[in-house]
């Protein structure tokens, strides 16, 4: 066994292949790496600078409320300026908190629904989050070319080298009449062809980690974490996947020619015509929701409501015996603002019934369309990236869930005040409520890791049925 | 002679069990991708129509509403689907479908598809573009890849030339036997392709359109034909040629369309949308603001009014000021949305310009943009859908902000129109943009195709001189 690998070694470090393999691994993972972390410090960039503006508006907010309080300012601030109203802090056009979705270190790893997701939305009384403000632009033709980033390189690019590594393990010892002789040592052929694809696997392998951490390394990626050995846990089964095939296509017994157009077959069969079938199929069996009668529904559940304005608000007026309602021409701004606030809780209840509908069935379309990754060890591999890095699609659902969340909270915090025309007290103005970012998402990680496996056990089995026909010596 | 290799190649071509198996996955695939791109073509039409009729239904019906209450409300543009989409269905998804309309703002389109979708929609869409583009070129590869390696592996290289063929006819014959194969595949896929479009809702331009993408969809696949024969003939063996010609697919199809995506912007960067946000913000502010009557410009502007109808007070006016403030308001708006949306738009022409570059390494990019170009699935389409939106959108308000100016009374914001007035407000028709335009931003790809084939073929003609036995 030795013999087998010292050999290889040597016969390798001559070839040139194994060098342009290693070429290509380096500089295509540290262009990868690289294209994640600008992406990633974009988005850190813009992080800052909403917290920064926030802070600023905050604290203006502050040195208004305190000087008021000193009675030094008063005299130069509207009541729609002034931060002990509820309003200004909590309604108007400068109020308002970002709830934002922080990506990790490891997220540079795979794109996946990042470049057309909302990672951040101010949040407040009547700000529609996740409707009106388009957070995420970015040229259409771009993101549908896709990024280059990790999970391109392996999930794409990886397995044509291996390709181009195992092809011929068998056939060109054939092909080059070296068969005979190896056939006459004391070693039996299939254990001959493990030790080299064993060797070929812990190369490759061992020079995808070796590019990924001194990409890492290079472009200060804090990589270390249980993520990044989850990481290599995934490229070390989706590795593994390739070789069993390659090795179950070497064993057919077939000329390297015809080895190499099997294999790229395969490539071709798992990374590109399963997932983009699949992709048609998933819609098209399950159609989705339509977005297009959602726009309306809601404009009709919104129409619906504010023709029984009149009777929203007596019923209101009639639950708050203090209040009175007066005529548009005697309102004064809070009383405006208490109505219209009353109105659209209203509104809001139905349209969210509309929307909370969608939801389900656009979840329900979902999660019917996830199973078709078991197809693919391809798609398989790119969700399980997606897990680590927090960029599948259902990372983002949850945090615009969160935020609906904390809206509701905002609400709840605010809505007394402005009812009962309550001023704010400095106590509560330091009770605000901020989001909490913590994103709670059941992991499919470990069932794509195992049906991955089950994929290579697969060719693996395949391998072992194989071993009892005969392989031809020489080469036709 | 030429017409004899290639009738010997067709032949050859026909009889190989390989050829015959990715021929019919390659049909099947493209009718079954048909069948669900009608389907899906159906669905959203109607779905569209609905929504048009409703939507301008919400709109008529609003009852008896101050006019510029109503331009608050708002409506919606939809983008209808095209009939072309049935083929390509370009960068629909990820573009928003509809557009809100309301007094002050310029919207974006609303609801990429792509983000509704599972991650791996990423992966790409079966489409009969994508069958096209991405797996008609393997097949020809595969037809292709031992035209000429395999004659010499043979040795029947030998034999041919010494029964007085010359090279170049040899190649020629080789080249015409590739296209009878894959003529034999396309054309019906083509004639089904067109039968499917007729049944649609579509304008007499699609039909040249449709015309237009196959041709282009031809050059292309001659670029593949021309590039497999010149690897045959000069690689060593066929094998060689297989492995070359994968890879010249491979970087063409995926490496240089990604690589030039994140390219593109480092050397174009697009702003971020919270920059976007501010700059515009901050041009807004230097204007008009209709409902800030302390604002500088609205004090100037109030100034040159009263004085032109010479009176002291906006009272005195014989028309509704905040009408004409708002409409006033509303242009220098439009202005700066369009300035803003414009320098947008020119950084995503020079990031797309830059793929166009790309092409160098890369027909399929060429192929690519080509088709949805004449589609009418891409970004100009779709930047033309935005604008035609715009101005009916100026169109609706102004004619709220008339109602305003010339029926009510300053001041009197309980005024509110007949309920009539919102039936009889201008309706959105959207005439999509003409072939004619469409081939103004087309030409200089279309050229570049062009030019790719002419190359090719020039250089597998050149080579085939070089040819050694």
């Amino acid at each position: 066994m030795l013999h087998i690998l010292r050999f290889e070694l040597k016969q390798l470090l001559a070839t040139r292949l194994f060098w342009w393999v290693g070429a290509i691994l380096i500089t295509s993972i540290s262009f990868a790496v690289y294209n994640g972390k600008i992406a990633i410090e974009e988005k850190l960039h813009t992080i800052k600078e909403l917290k920064e503006e926030q802070e600023q508006r905050y604290s203006n907010f502050k040195l208004d409320f305190d000087s008021l309080e000193a009675g030094t300012k008063k005299a130069q601030l509207s009541w729609f300026q002034d931060p002990r109203q509820a309003l200004t802090v909590g309604m108007f056009r400068n109020s308002g908190k970002y709830a934002i979705l922080e990506p990790k270190p490891l997220s540079l790893i795979s794109t996946g629904q990042s470049d057309v997701e909302i990672f951040y939305t101010k949040v407040s009384y009547l700000s529609d989050i996740f409707q009106a403000n388009n957070v995420n632009f970015e040229n259409p033709f771009n993101i549908a070319a896709g990024q280059f980033d990790f999970a391109f390189v392996l999930i794409f690019l990886f397995p044509l080298l291996i390709i181009a590594l195992t092809y011929n393990i068998l056939s060109g010892e054939r092909e080059q009449g070296t068969l005979p002789l190896l056939m006459s040592q004391p070693v039996q052929i299939r254990y001959w062809l493990m030790a080299k694809l064993t060797f070929r696997f812990s190369f490759l392998l061992l020079a995808v980690l070796l590019s990924l951490c001194l990409a890492f390394t290079v472009f200060q990626v804090d990589f270390l974490s249980t993520d990044f050995f989850k990481l290599l846990f995934a490229i070390g089964i989706y590795t593994f996947f390739w070789f069993a095939l390659s090795f179950y296509i070497n064993l057919l017994g077939k000329s390297s020619a015809m080895n190499t157009l099997l294999l790229l077959a395969s490539w071709l069969l798992f990374v590109f015509l399963i997932p983009s079938m699949a992709n048609m199929l998933a819609t098209s069996i399950y159609p989705m929701p339509s977005r297009v009668e959602l726009v309306n529904a809601k404009r009709q559940a919104e129409q619906d409501s504010e023709r029984n304005k009149q009777a929203i608000l007596t019923k209101f007026y009639q639950a708050h015996p203090s209040l009175v309602q007066k005529s548009e021409k005697e309102q004064t701004g809070q009383d405006f603002y208490r109505e219209y606030v009353t109105l659209h809780e209203v509104i809001d209840e139905q349209v969210n019934k509309v929307q909370q509908s969608f939801d389900n069935q656009l979840e329900a379309q979902q999660s019917f369309a996830n199973n078709f990754q078991y197809l693919s060890p391809a798609i398989l591999m790119q969700n399980a990236l997606n897990e680590i890095a927090e960029t599948d699609s259902k990372y983002y659902k949850v945090f615009q869930k969160n935020a609906h969340a904390y809206q509701q909270n905002w609400k709840a915090f605010f809505k007394p005040k402005f009812i009962n025309d309550e001023k704010i007290t400095i106590k509560e103005f330091g009770q605000i409520p901020v989001y909490q970012s913590s994103i709670s998402v059941d992991s499919n990680f470990s069932i794509q890791l195992l049906s991955l496996t089950l994929f290579s056990l697969l060719f693996t089995v395949l391998v072992f049925l194989q071993k009892s026909k005969n392989v031809n010596i020489i080469s036709a | 002679m030429i017409f004899h290799i290639a009738k010997k190649e067709f032949t050859e071509t026909l009889r190989e069990k390989r050829f015959q198996l990715s021929a019919l996955i390659v049909a099947i695939l493209m009718i079954i991708s048909i069948l669900v791109s009608k389907n899906y073509y159906e669905k959203i039409r109607t779905e569209h129509e609905l929504a048009i009729q409703t939507s301008r239904q919400q709109w008529e019906n609003q009852g008896e509403k101050n006019p510029h209450s109503a331009a608050h409300y708002g409506t919606y543009a939809f983008k209808p689907i095209q009939s072309l989409s049935l083929i390509d269905n370009g960068l629909e998804k990820y573009l928003g479908v509809s557009i809100f309309l309301e007094g002050h703002r310029q919207n974006d389109a609303q609801y990429k598809l792509i983000a509704d979708q599972n991650s791996f929609a990423r992966f790409g869409e079966m489409t009969p573009a994508f069958v096209m583009i991405y797996l008609l070129p393997l097949l020809i590869i595969l037809i292709a890849f031992s035209s000429l390696s395999g004659e010499k592996e043979r040795g029947t290289l030998k034999l041919l030339l010494s029964q007085g063929i010359s090279k170049t006819s040899l190649i020629l014959g080789k080249i015409a036997g590739i296209w009878l194969s894959v003529g034999l595949l396309i054309l019906p896929l083509f004639l089904l392709g067109l039968a499917f479009i007729l049944t649609t809702n579509y304008q007499s331009e699609d039909l040249s359109r449709y015309g237009l993408i196959f041709l282009i969809c031809l050059l292309y696949f001659g670029v593949f034909v021309n590039v497999s024969v010149l690897f045959s003939s000069f690689a060593k063996n066929s094998n060689a040629a297989l492995v070359g010609l994968i890879g010249f697919w491979i970087v063409s199809c995926l490496i240089i369309p990604k690589f030039t995506s994140n390219l593109s912007k480092y050397l174009y960067p697009t702003p971020s949308a919270m920059e976007y946000q501010a700059s515009l913000k901050d041009s807004l502010e230097k204007g008009l603001d209709g409902h800030n009557p302390y604002n500088e410009f609205a004090k100037v502007f109030e100034d040159s009014v009263l004085k032109a109808n010479k009176v002291d007070s906006i009272q005195k006016l014989p028309f509704n000021y905040s009408g004409l403030i708002m409409q006033a308001g509303e242009q220098h708006e439009r202005v700066v949305y369009d300035k803003h949306l414009q320098q947008l738009n020119d950084i995503y022409l020079a990031q797309l310009k830059m793929h166009q570059s790309s092409a160098v390494l890369s027909p399929t990019v060429l192929a690519k943009m080509l088709t949805m170009q004449f589609a009418k699935t891409d970004l100009q389409t779709h930047f033309h859908f935005a604008k035609k939106a715009e101005d009916y959108r100026i169109a609706l308000v102004s004619q709220l902000n008339g109602d305003l100016q010339n029926n009510s009374k300053f001041g009197d914001w309980d005024y509110a129109a007949k309920p009539d007035f919102f039936k009889n407000t201008v309706k959105f028709e959207y005439v999509p943009i003409s072939l004619g335009e469409t081939m103004q931003s087309a030409a200089s790809g279309l050229l570049f195709l062009i030019a790719w084939f002419a190359a090719s073929l020039i250089a597998v003609m050149m080579f085939a001189n070089k040819i050694t036995v």
